[in-house]
């Protein structure tokens, strides 16, 4: 883990200096999403697909699929709304972006799986908003850039009454507004 | 012829012994006595005492001379002395010599005297013989009459104690009767008390026994009842243990809370068991409760009773008494 | 010897020789009360009544779990008037009551339902009415036969002609999920929707009165809390915090409306006056606090907290003081829900990893679970408080449940359509 928050101070670092919408740098993120895809891109829902050899990438870097920015979701342990290392390159990924991009806003959906009450996973949920939320604004992000909203068990992305979906269900979704 | 002297001496020599003492001791005896004595032997006697005491005076003078020529008032005391004995010897001889004259005199007058005497008592005997005679005819006669009186008397008491006896004998019986006639009343009445006693007694037996009796069939009616009940308990406890099943399966409590909430509900069944009344004695306070009681009881007609018609007994009337537990 | 025997028979008598032979019962059977529900007889112009009424009260009966109404084909004979029944029959069919009656109709579309209520065992007759009823109110016509019925034999108010309140949704393959709060029928007839949203609808609340209903909607990608009144439709939005704006409740008297609002950073519980529209906040910390509930004399409120780590049942004064945990037994304990008589709550209990129904005896503290489900949520009370009304989970589909407060009697609501959830029952007109 402390690897990993290397890597992605390291990585957020170039990251910063070098502009998001730096063709060079897409390609370094991509190649490092590449070496860091098998580590946590596994049950994540969220897999890391899509560059081929060392192409180019020349869009937005918000549809750029190689960039962690297209990693939108991040999930969570049962009752839990503590962010889990493996999450915060996501995280740190979206609050730069933000943070160089103050015309951006994020809504940060927020839910929790189904069990328990459903008011109580509202809040629940809230919080968990709340940490992505909190991390952001560690790193620059505008309190006005970010909107929170806690759904509680609402809106699964998973119908299964099991821990696979359970686990998905767990979640913030980061959604920028226009999107 | 010695035997005849032997007595006269002796007394003379006594006499002689006794002049000599009263001549030595100086005592006077002129005052003294004598009384004569008609016996002849005194006379002798005196005779041999005058030479003792010559003899005598004659061994005192020549002691006095041989020993005491010196006391001339002495020696002529003496001398007075004997001259008195010498005059009153004299005086003695004299008397004795009186005496002598008058012992004989006195001895013909007793001889004279004697005579008549021996006349006298002759007469006398005589006469005494025939007062004798005529005393013992009077005494004969008078022992008759003695006789005869003491034995007419003598009839007489004889008479009047057989009367007396015959009297006493008679009142002996009477008495004896009356005795009798009392021991017998009263043997009588003994008697009748205790044949009252006894009587009371064998009563009073009776009675005990016939309690006793009473008490133990009392006793074993009851023992036998409490067998009978023993066993009828037995089985009403069995059978009540099936009523309660029946019931209790029949028994839809109520929903809401019945805690603290009781019902007794009398039931009057017939034969067979069905029920023919059912009501609430003691109300719950709940209507709801009484009615689910009510209907228990009614759903759970007939109700499982024995057929032994005694029995059955047990179970014409219920109370069955709804508590639940909780 | 004697003596004892003599003592043994002065106290045999009481057991002996008394006339009644006492039996004690100390045990019953619980469930269901047969009674049998004689199809009403019709007098009318059409063939046959436009609504099976007895058909109607049966349904509500066996519902409470209190009735196992007799099945149709099972009666020997069906008697429309008190002069044909044959008690006997009846009680060979081990019937405690029986339910005749009739409906007339008195004209265009009026009627009139008469019925009787007897006592099987008894033979007589335990209560019955004459009612006039419009055609469209012959269904709650129905259901106050029901009530009748039900408090008759029960004691308790009936609640069949109350109403439920639930929110729906249908989830179509191409287009967005439709969110709906519905009223129906306690018996889940008659659903009437008074709001449609694309997005979530939770946590329906009835007012004291019956009239109004406080809900959350997410409508514009944020939570506020409206009230509506549901004869008109017409809504107020009561609450709309940055955050959260959630579970809001009914004080006893209507006037104020507790909520959860997160403005203050965390979760926490507010009042809302709704007379002045003053707020003021009753909770206060970084734990969550949420899911209040009046007590019946209004002064206390319970809710969730995780203040202790996990979520549990506390209480507060409602003009605020010292929280008092109330819950101790498990590690989630939440929703908490005052029973009408104020002497319990409901609540969703986790044990295992199930997630159910437990009621909380507030005297005692015995906490008894109710229900068996792995996903049962939001208890509410039957203003007779005589059943819990909530949500369960069955296969993908979310379902309404009811379970007796006692928890021994189970049912489910079937509806049409898709998921129900947040069910909320009324209390009594």
């Amino acid at each position: 883990m402390k690897q990993l928050k290397a890597a992605l101070l390291i990585f957020v670092g170039l990251f910063v200096l070098s502009g998001c919408e730096t063709l060079g740098i897409g390609g370094a993120s991509s190649a490092t999403a590449t070496e860091e895809g098998g580590g946590y891109g596994n049950g994540s829902g969220v897999s890391t697909t899509g560059i081929e050899g060392g192409e180019v990438y020349t869009g937005d870097p918000l549809l750029n699929p190689a960039s962690l920015l297209s990693k939108r979701v991040i999930h969570f342990a049962f009752d839990s709304s503590e962010v889990a290392d493996e999450h915060l390159p996501v995280i740190a990924a979206h609050a730069a972006y933000l943070a160089e991009n103050p015309s951006k806003n994020v809504i940060l959906e927020a839910y929790a799986d189904e069990r328990g009450s459903r008011e109580y996973n509202v809040a629940l949920s809230e919080q968990r908003g709340n940490t992505v939320a909190d991390l952001m604004r560690l790193q620059n992000v505008s309190p006005s850039q970010i909107q929170v909203i806690g759904y509680g068990e609402e809106k699964p992305v998973s119908f299964g009454h099991d821990e696979l979906s359970w686990e998905q269900n767990r979640r913030v979704e980061i959604i920028y507004s226009g999107e | 012829m010695k035997g005849q002297y032997r007595l006269p001496l002796l007394l003379s020599l006594a006499f002689h012994a006794v002049l000599a003492v009263l001549l030595l001791a100086n005592i006077e005896f002129e005052k003294k006595k004598i009384v004569p004595r008609p016996v002849p032997d005194v006379v002798q006697a005196t005779v041999i005492d005058e030479s003792k005491v010559l003899a005598e005076l004659q061994k005192l003078k020549q002691q006095e001379i041989d020993k005491k020529q010196g006391e001339k008032a002495k020696q002529a005391r003496l001398k007075k002395a004997q001259r008195k004995e010498e005059k009153r010897l004299a005086d003695l001889k004299q008397k004795r010599v009186q005496e002598q004259k008058r012992a004989k005199e006195q001895a013909t007058k007793n001889r004279a005297k004697e005579k008549a005497a021996a006349l006298k008592l002759e007469k006398l005997k005589r006469e005494k013989q025939a007062e004798k005679k005529k005393l013992d005819k009077l005494k004969k006669e008078k022992q008759l009459a003695n006789q005869k009186r003491q034995k007419a008397e003598a009839e007489k008491r004889r008479k009047a104690e057989v009367a007396r006896k015959k009297k006493a004998e008679k009142k002996k019986i009477e008495a004896e009767k009356r005795r009798k006639a009392e021991i017998a009343k009263k043997e009588k009445a003994e008697a009748e008390k205790a044949k009252a006693l006894a009587e009371k007694k064998r009563q009073e037996k009776l009675a005990k026994e016939k309690a006793e009796k009473e008490r133990k069939a009392r006793e074993l009616a009851l023992k036998q009842q409490m067998e009978a009940e023993r066993k009828a308990q037995q089985a009403v406890a069995s059978f009540r243990d099936v009523i309660r099943q029946k019931i209790q399966r029949s028994w839809l409590k109520p929903s809401t809370s019945t805690v603290g909430l009781s019902c007794k509900i009398r039931v009057k069944l017939i034969a067979g068991g069905s029920v023919m009344d059912a009501r609430v004695v003691k109300s719950s306070g709940d209507q709801l409760f009484d009615r689910s009681v009510e209907v228990a009881v009614l759903k759970a007609s007939p109700l499982p009773i024995p057929n032994d018609p005694g029995l059955f007994s047990y179970f014409r009337t219920l109370d069955l008494i709804f508590i639940p537990k909780e | 010897m004697l003596r004892r025997l003599f003592l043994l028979l002065i106290f045999l008598p009481t057991s002996v020789f008394s006339a009644a032979l006492e039996i004690e019962i100390t045990e019953g059977i619980e469930g269901a009360a047969p009674i049998a529900i004689v199809p009403f007889g019709w007098q009318g112009m059409a063939a046959e009544a436009p609504l099976d009424i007895g058909a109607v009260v049966a349904a509500d009966l066996s519902r409470s779990g209190r009735f196992k109404a007799l099945p149709e084909r099972d009666m020997l004979t069906k008697p429309t008037d008190a002069t044909k029944i044959r008690f006997r029959n009846w009680q060979a069919l081990g019937q405690d009551n029986l339910l005749i009656g009739q409906v007339r109709e008195t004209g265009a579309g009026r009627f009139v339902i008469q019925f009787q209520l007897f006592d099987v065992y008894k033979g007589e007759q335990l209560t019955g009415y004459s009612m006039p009823s419009s055609a469209k109110a012959l269904r709650q016509t129905a259901h106050r036969i029901s009530d009748i019925v039900y408090e008759q034999l029960t004691g308790q108010k009936g609640a069949f002609s109350t109403r439920i309140a639930y929110v729906t949704v249908v989830r179509n393959k191409n287009s967005q999920p439709q969110y709906r709060l519905q009223v129906a029928d306690a018996d889940g007839f008659n659903p009437q929707t008074i709001t449609t949203s694309s997005e979530p609808i939770m946590s329906p609340a009835w007012s004291p009165n019956g009239e109004k209903i406080a809900y959350v909607s997410f409508e514009g990608r944020h939570s506020a809390i409206y009230v509506q009144t549901i004869s008109s439709g017409k809504r107020e939005r009561v609450s709309s915090a940055p955050g959260i704006n959630g579970a809001p409740a009914w004080s006893p008297d209507g006037s104020k409306l507790s909520m959860t609002l997160s403005v203050g950073g965390s979760p926490d519980i507010y009042i809302l006056d709704l007379i002045t529209g003053s707020l003021r906040q009753l909770t206060k910390g970084y734990a969550i606090e949420t899911e209040s509930s009046w007590s019946r004399d209004g002064k206390m409120i319970a809710y969730t907290s995780d203040r202790g780590g996990r979520p549990q049942i506390y209480q507060i004064p409602v003009q605020g003081g010292k929280a008092k945990r109330l819950t101790y037994e498990g590690s989630y304990n939440a929703r908490p829900v005052f029973s009408p008589d104020g002497k319990s709550l409901a609540m969703i209990h986790r044990q295992g990893s199930a997630y159910q129904i437990a009621v909380l005896e507030l005297d005692s503290g015995i906490l008894q679970v109710l229900t068996n489900g792995k996903l049962d949520e939001s208890p509410s009370f039957a203003p007779n408080g005589s059943m819990i009304l909530y949500a369960a989970k069955k296969g993908e589909r979310g379902l309404l449940a009811a379970v007796s407060a006692d928890g021994r009697v189970h049912q489910n609501l079937v509806m049409k359509g898709g998921e129900v959830r947040d069910p909320a029952w009324s209390p009594f007109k």
